[in-house]
């Protein structure tokens, strides 16, 4: 997995991540909030640069990751250009289909344009929080929340087990494959089928191992860790918290000037 | 009365996991404090299901535990003592290695005896360092190899600083310098820190350089025990039972009964091995 690799690889792996998780949730508040181009911008650049520059994560990656949101933006965000009515008024261009119109929206552009970049400013705030912060962190940082505890538990457990389970669907795909499983759309069918119901089978003893070797080990029903050590540096919350507040401001600024 | 140089003693010990076939079957064994022990036995000979009755995760139909002299009460908190002593390292790594880091991992068995965060912060840090894995502390469990696995689910294990290590398999599916590493560190652990090492393996070859004692059981009983040169000295009792000689023995074995050498087969070991030679081509 791409994002778990490069979140373990990033320098900014060892700052608190709570203060990277508000961090980045106040970039989304502010950039859903000033609702403006210029601010969504402003945003994406801060994010960008922080994973690239402070994180030390490749624009490569960067890129790579970012053109899978990118899709589901643009075909969104296209979607918002069409209008339907039962008139061509509001419409700059449209055509005629029994009754209706459907046809280009006035100020559909911009607002597609509008909502295209601020789903790209929010993105790069997520992105911000997962190229630079781990997973057990993550789940380190839920246990200490409201969420309950079991509900942590299971998350870190089906994580940690996607992995294990990957492996060894993998395993059986080459195995199927190696002997012309996959060779016709037929026999490929088949072999899926076999694939799922042995993977489900798997995925039953795996648990009952893994309960097992957690026994063993005085598992009473409640999954106890150490946290994880982090560098708490003053000068990292002052930095992002300060980077916080110029936001804020710039926000303000372009929802008085309305850019 | 027990023995007390047992750490572990059973008496009579059953157990079936479908009620009908006893997986262990009036199994009486002991394991000598501080000493390694190997227990022999081919695929599905009830291992595994003896380690489990060990520590108390599988409850016995029938038949006595004794943990150092005393009888092992099925107790919740009993229990929980007992698996604090008797640590076991599982086959597959990935069936103990539940946590997403590995420093986190290697915590959970001492923090689930309620230790204060700082001790199990002191003993993890100790245990990685045990097992030469402090340099991968902040890895995803997923990214390490399966060497490396191993040494952190034993790692796992030295958290809860037990006095007994039993180890499922612990050289399968390793590579030959990983084997002889393995096995030096736990000859290491046994000798430096006398905790006592009970292991079960198919590695033949292994066994009787690093055995003090050896069990061979077979469909839920005991076969045959004794030291590495009495196991070994009757090689057919061993193929009866789905395991060979260490391929040196082996060798002196052929000597012995094709060409009537005068050797000694029991002698399993390389050094043991030359020594016998040297005095074969001396006479």
């Amino acid at each position: 997995m791409l994002i778990d690799r490069l979140a373990y690889m990033s320098k900014l792996k060892d700052v608190d991540p709570l203060l990277k998780t508000i961090f980045a949730l106040a970039g989304i508040v502010i950039c859903l909030w000033a609702n403006s181009f210029a601010m969504s911008v402003i945003i994406a650049a801060v994010m960008l640069t922080l994973i690239m520059c402070a994180g030390g994560t490749k624009w490569k990656d960067v890129r790579h990751l970012l053109t899978i949101p990118a899709a589901f933006v643009v075909i969104g965000s296209a979607a918002i250009t069409l209008s339907i009515g039962n008139s061509a008024e509001n419409m700059s261009a449209s055509f005629h289909i029994g009754g209706l119109y459907i046809g280009l929206g006035i100020g559909g552009a911009e607002t597609a344009f509008r909502v295209m970049l601020k789903c790209f400013g929010s993105v790069s705030c997520m992105y911000f929080l997962s190229l630079t912060t781990p997973m057990a962190d993550l789940f380190g940082l839920l246990r200490n929340s409201i969420i309950p505890n079991f509900i942590v538990e299971i998350m870190e457990l089906i994580y940690r087990y996607i992995f294990v389970l990957y492996d060894a669907a993998n395993r059986m795909y080459i195995a199927q494959d190696s002997r012309l499983g996959y060779s016709t759309l037929k026999t490929s069918y088949h072999s899926t089928g076999f694939l799922a119901a042995n993977l489900f089978v798997r995925a039953y003893r795996q648990a009952e191992k893994t309960y097992t070797a957690m026994e063993a080990r005085g598992y009473d029903g409640e999954i106890e860790l150490l946290k994880g050590e982090y560098t708490r540096k003053a000068s990292q919350y002052i930095g992002m918290l300060s980077l916080v507040v110029i936001l804020v401001v710039l926000a303000v600024i372009c929802k008085i000037y309305g850019v | 009365m027990v023995y007390k140089m047992n750490i572990i003693e059973t008496k009579n010990l059953c157990y079936s996991y479908d009620g009908e076939r006893n997986a262990l079957n009036n199994m009486s064994i002991a394991f000598e404090k501080g000493k390694i022990t190997s227990v022999l036995g081919s695929n599905g000979a009830g291992k595994s299901t003896l380690f489990l009755n060990l520590n108390g995760v599988l409850t016995p139909d029938s038949g006595e535990v004794f943990y150092d002299g005393e009888r092992v009460v099925y107790k919740k908190s009993n229990i929980r003592e007992l698996r604090r002593k008797i640590g076991i390292v599982f086959q597959d790594p990935d069936d103990q290695l539940f946590s997403a880091s590995v420093y986190q991992d290697i915590s959970f068995g001492a923090m689930n005896m309620k230790l204060p965060p700082d001790e199990v912060k002191k003993r993890v840090y100790e245990a990685m360092e045990r097992v030469g894995i402090t340099d991968l502390k902040d890895k995803p469990t997923h990214a390490l190899s399966f060497g490396q696995k191993k040494r952190a689910a034993i790692g796992d294990i030295l958290g809860l600083r037990p006095v007994v290590i039993i180890l499922d398999e612990p050289t399968a599916g390793l590579d030959p310098m990983s084997v002889s590493d393995l096995m030096k560190l736990l000859e290491d652990i046994c000798e430096k820190e006398g905790r006592t090492i009970i292991l079960s393996t198919h590695d033949i070859d292994v066994v009787p350089i690093y055995s003090d004692y050896i069990y061979v059981i077979n469909k839920g009983e005991i076969v045959t025990h004794g030291t590495s040169e009495e196991i070994f000295s009757n090689p057919e009792l061993l193929r009866e039972n789905g395991l060979r000689l260490p391929r040196i023995a082996h060798l002196l074995e052929i000597l012995n009964k094709c060409d009537k050498q005068d050797v000694d087969f029991s002698k399993a070991t390389i050094g043991a091995a030359r020594a016998e030679l040297l005095r074969l081509l001396k006479a």
